[in-house]
């Protein structure tokens, strides 16, 4: 009893250490918060729309990075980073371009059609290509060959498990540890997918497919965690919010979708056509059709009636992503690729540790170290990241079976090899005995295996003639009486 | 009026080379995904890096020709130790360069204590040929060659002595033996003299706090306290084995420790000596040599089953157990004056400086190391009950001969505890309920 009341009393003083804490760091973060942010005043009564409403009262950093890059060859697939934009075109043309410091990084052809791009550790990037998925250098050169994962069409970096999944257009997922090259699990998903998207709270992939069916999947299940029916027709795109807790998805038949992950219902609805959506840090969401794209504030926690902006690309839209803690919004096109001021999407108050991107040379040189030390296990992945470190409070009975188990597996695995020894009891002659005693009763085994299911298909079929005559039996009866009434 | 804001991140780079570069916290957990996992992550790694940089072995100080007997670290200055040997030999150690210092043949026989005065300038030593000597520790340093130098004093003892312990206040101190005296430094006879019993006491610690108390444990399995101003003893606890060694703790005078030839170590309150208030469980052989730390949160001590283990004052089991490959049986123990560092006096011969943290880096440590070290320790704190962080905190290497033995005696426990349970349920009303164990090493309590 008194241990009890001692731990309790620790526990409660703990549980109130914490909280106070939190609130005292809430505060001084206020207090602290460092000024990223410059405020705009417009006018106008207008509500914003279009960007050339308020380009000219922008301030001139933020006019700076509006970009509107031609390129030539195809249609792009983007992946966009703090501090760097890299871009794969179907022809095999790839380049990677600092867009804060407007300088090119490395452009090369590959002469193959590429399906997807991107950036793994802050300094590679994977491209999936028509042969095998390649990954490169920060200057372009080729790095690794990933053979394992074949005509991958879709590709997701995670980057706390070092983690590279590749998905099939067969609907095989494949999850591949950078640091060692081990392919940790591949398995079949679904036969026709059609977008795959990262839950960056939880580290859970969301593959959607042509049914409109949205399905988790975790390194260590086969199976899928969980299962949604979100659209009528196929999924177009989806995006999960930053702390997990809400899915946006887009279908074919025209609508795009609110779903609250935690009860798994839909929140809203509207109906607009999108083939691309992009969610920002703070909520604004993105959706692209054509060369139009429209853009929502407040989208998971109000209606999406009333659109924030507008924007028009110049050519068709391939690709769109907001960039994190900041205020732009970049597209990759037909021909081009494209980067526009969206105000308030971007969360401004970084933190320096989780965002290497945002960090200087010497303090980046530490992370990369951190982040291999602090790698997680690929089998921690599961839906409620949170439960770590918590208490299990399954019952004591499922606990044991569990652990039975894992013995009993472990002491599977032992086989007990016989040690050689020259002199004494275990010599040549009768090591050679025991062996063949072994391979003697494996052989009775397969035997008795071979006869059990002989018997086995005996029985089977004297079954199947038992049925078969109830029910000739059945029709003489049947034919006999008709027979009679016929003849009756 | 239409009001929205962007973000500029020019003004984040700074301005020159000499700035410090600015890191930005948010707290929002929005920022931080996967956090638990994370953190758990950082834990595992913590405690597994603990045990990397776990050396806790510094050097060991060699010279005697003999098995070390006593040992003591000086109160007053860090760098200085004294210690005697089997062989009457007593040597003045220099901590920091490894080399000896001092080396006096004292004694004839055996030294059997050896203490420092509270200042550091006085030496007492205690031998087996009915002599004290006392020296003065300038006066050494002068003659620092000559190893038959004369003490500043000799006390002849009339009967057999133990071991010796300065008074932290006066010019005294006490010897233990065949009878208990106390005395001065300017009388060549003891000014008083304390007996219960026809049995010798084997070792005296006078109390940090009133010098009029005086600890000892004898040869009768007891544990007797006496009081100077009285002149008389005033209380005795009996127990089932004889205890070797004492400690008072020095933040909390009331508390002693005692280390038994039942391999326990027992905490007692003076104030009620008949039931120990702790057991420490964990030593395989008798406990030998007992020694508390300047903090009074822990304290070690050395066995004849050649480990030390550092126990912390109100736990049962030790948090830390030294074992060496040579080390033989440990005589002596002593923490250092800035609890730092315990040192142990063997029957090799040799003094072996141990960290008392093991991972602890030793010398300067910038800030930014310590808030990296203290983050960890935070870590390690937060998810200690966790099973996999437990088993991989809670693991030592220990010799074959310890883990053999130590499983023998789980299992004597075992099926002792088994036996006693079976009995009681098959004979209902026959059996009484065992003594709890506290009660069952005490035997008798006298005033």
């Amino acid at each position: 009893m008194a241990k009890d009341k001692i731990l309790s009393a620790k526990l409660k003083q703990q549980e109130f250490k914490t909280k106070s804490t939190q609130l005292k760091t809430q505060k001084i973060a206020q207090l602290l918060e460092p000024q990223f942010q410059q405020s705009v005043e417009i006018d106008d009564e207008r509500p914003l729309l279009k960007i050339s409403n308020f380009k000219d009262y922008l301030p001139e950093e933020n006019v700076q990075n509006i970009i509107n890059l031609k390129l030539k060859q195809g249609p792009y697939k983007l992946s966009v980073t703090p501090q760097t934009t890299y871009l794969a075109g179907e022809s095999g043309h790839i380049a990677t371009f600092n867009w804060r410091h407007k300088q090119l990084e490395c452009e090369f052809d590959v002469k193959e059609k590429c399906y997807d791009i991107v950036s793994i550790a802050q300094r590679n990037f994977a491209v999936a290509q028509k042969s095998c998925i390649y990954i490169y250098d920060p200057k372009g050169v080729e790095v690794h060959k990933i053979r394992e994962c074949k005509q991958a069409t879709k590709l997701e970096y995670l980057p706390y498990h070092f983690l590279l999944a590749a998905l099939n257009q067969n609907g095989q997922l494949t999850y591949q540890d950078i640091t060692q090259g081990k392919i940790i699990s591949t398995y079949r998903t679904t036969p026709s997918p059609l977008c795959l998207k990262q839950n960056h709270n939880n580290a859970i992939l969301g593959i959607g497919d042509q049914m409109g069916v949205v399905r988790m999947y975790a390194p260590n299940t086969g199976t899928s965690l969980t299962s949604m029916l979100c659209h009528k027709g196929g999924l177009m795109s989806m995006t999960f919010s930053r702390d997990g807790n809400h899915l946006i998805t887009s279908g074919s038949e025209g609508t795009i979708k609110v779903w609250d992950l935690r009860t798994q219902k839909l929140q809203s609805q509207i109906g607009v056509n999108a083939t691309n959506l992009a969610l920002s840090d703070k909520g604004v969401l993105a959706a692209g059709r054509g060369t139009d794209i429209v853009m929502w504030k407040n989208c998971l926690i109000g209606d999406l009636k009333t659109p924030y902006l507008r924007y028009k690309a110049s050519s068709m839209i391939c690709d769109i992503d907001f960039i994190k803690h900041e205020d732009y919004l970049s597209m990759s096109t037909f021909d081009s690729y494209e980067q526009t001021v969206v105000p308030e999407s971007g969360e401004p108050f970084f933190d320096t540790y989780e965002q290497p991107d945002l960090q200087n040379k010497k303090q980046r040189l530490e992370t990369n170290v951190k982040q291999l030390i602090e790698k997680l296990p690929p089998e921690s992945i599961s839906l409620q990241s949170y439960r770590i470190g918590t208490i299990d409070r399954t019952s004591k009975i499922i606990i044991e079976k569990e652990q039975k188990k894992q013995i009993e597996e472990q002491a599977s695995k032992k086989i007990k090899k016989q040690k050689k020894k020259m002199r004494g009891r275990n010599k040549i002659g009768k090591r050679e005995k025991l062996k063949e005693l072994e391979r003697d009763q494996k052989q009775q085994v397969k035997w008795q295996e071979m006869l059990s299911d002989a018997l086995r298909v005996k029985r089977a079929e004297k079954e199947k003639k038992k049925i078969e005559t109830k029910i000739l039996d059945r029709l003489e009866q049947m034919s006999s009486k008709e027979f009679i009434r016929v003849v009756s | 009026m239409v009001k929205f804001n962007t973000i500029c991140r020019s003004g984040q780079e700074r301005s020159t080379n000499a700035d410090i570069t600015k890191v930005y916290r948010n707290p929002n957990p929005k920022v931080h995904p996967l956090a638990h996992a994370r953190e758990y992550q950082r834990a595992l790694v913590a405690t597994k890096v603990e045990k990397i940089y776990a050396q806790p072995f510094l050097g060991a100080l060699n010279g005697h020709s003999d098995g070390v007997s006593c040992i003591e670290a000086c109160r007053f200055n860090l760098s200085k130790l004294v210690s005697g040997s089997y062989d009457g030999e007593i040597r003045i150690w220099d901590i920091p360069s490894r080399r000896t210092l001092i080396q006096l043949n004292a004694h004839q026989q055996m030294v059997k204590g050896v203490s420092f005065s509270r200042d550091g300038m006085r030496i007492v030593s205690s031998g087996e040929d009915k002599t004290i000597n006392l020296y003065d520790f300038p006066q050494l340093l002068e003659q620092s060659n000559n190893t038959f130098q004369d003490p500043l004093m000799r006390y002849l003892s009339k009967g057999t002595l133990g071991n010796v312990d300065h008074n932290y206040q006066l010019s005294q101190f006490a010897t233990a033996g065949q009878v208990v005296q106390v005395w001065d430094y300017e009388r060549p006879k003891p000014i008083m003299k304390f007996q219960w019993g026809v049995d010798s006491v084997s070792c005296v610690k006078y109390s940090p706090a009133d010098s009029n108390l005086i600890c000892g444990t004898s040869m009768d399995r007891c544990v007797i306290l006496y009081d100077v101003r009285a002149e008389s003893a005033i209380h005795k606890v009996a127990m089932l084995n004889k205890s070797q060694c004492l400690a008072w703790n020095p933040i909390e005078p009331l508390n002693i420790v005692i280390g038994n030839d039942d391999s326990n170590c027992y905490t007692y309150d003076i104030r009620k000596i008949e039931l120990p208030t702790m057991i420490h469980k964990d030593h395989i052989s008798a406990v030998m040599s007992v020694a508390f730390s300047s903090s009074g949160r822990e304290f070690v001590s050395g066995s004849f089953d050649r480990t030390i283990r550092i126990f912390p004052f109100n736990k049962g089991f030790s948090r830390e157990v030294y074992h060496g490959q040579r080390m033989q049986q440990v005589n002596s123990v002593s923490f250092s004056a800035d609890a730092q560092f315990v040192y142990s006096g063997s029957n090799d011969m040799n003094i072996r400086i141990w960290k008392v943290n093991a991972s602890q880096k030793v010398g300067i440590i910038n800030q930014r190391e310590t808030n990296a070290t203290n983050y960890r320790q935070a870590l390690k704190e937060k998810f200690k009950y966790n099973p996999e962080i437990k088993r991989i905190a809670k693991h030592r290497h220990l010799p074959k001969y310890l883990m053999n033995k130590k499983k023998q005696r789980q299992e004597m426990k075992e099926s002792k505890n088994r036996k006693q349970r079976n009995a009681e349920l098959n004979n209902p009303g026959q059996y009484e309920a065992p003594k709890p164990e506290k009660q069952q090493r005490i035997e008798q309590f006298i005033q």
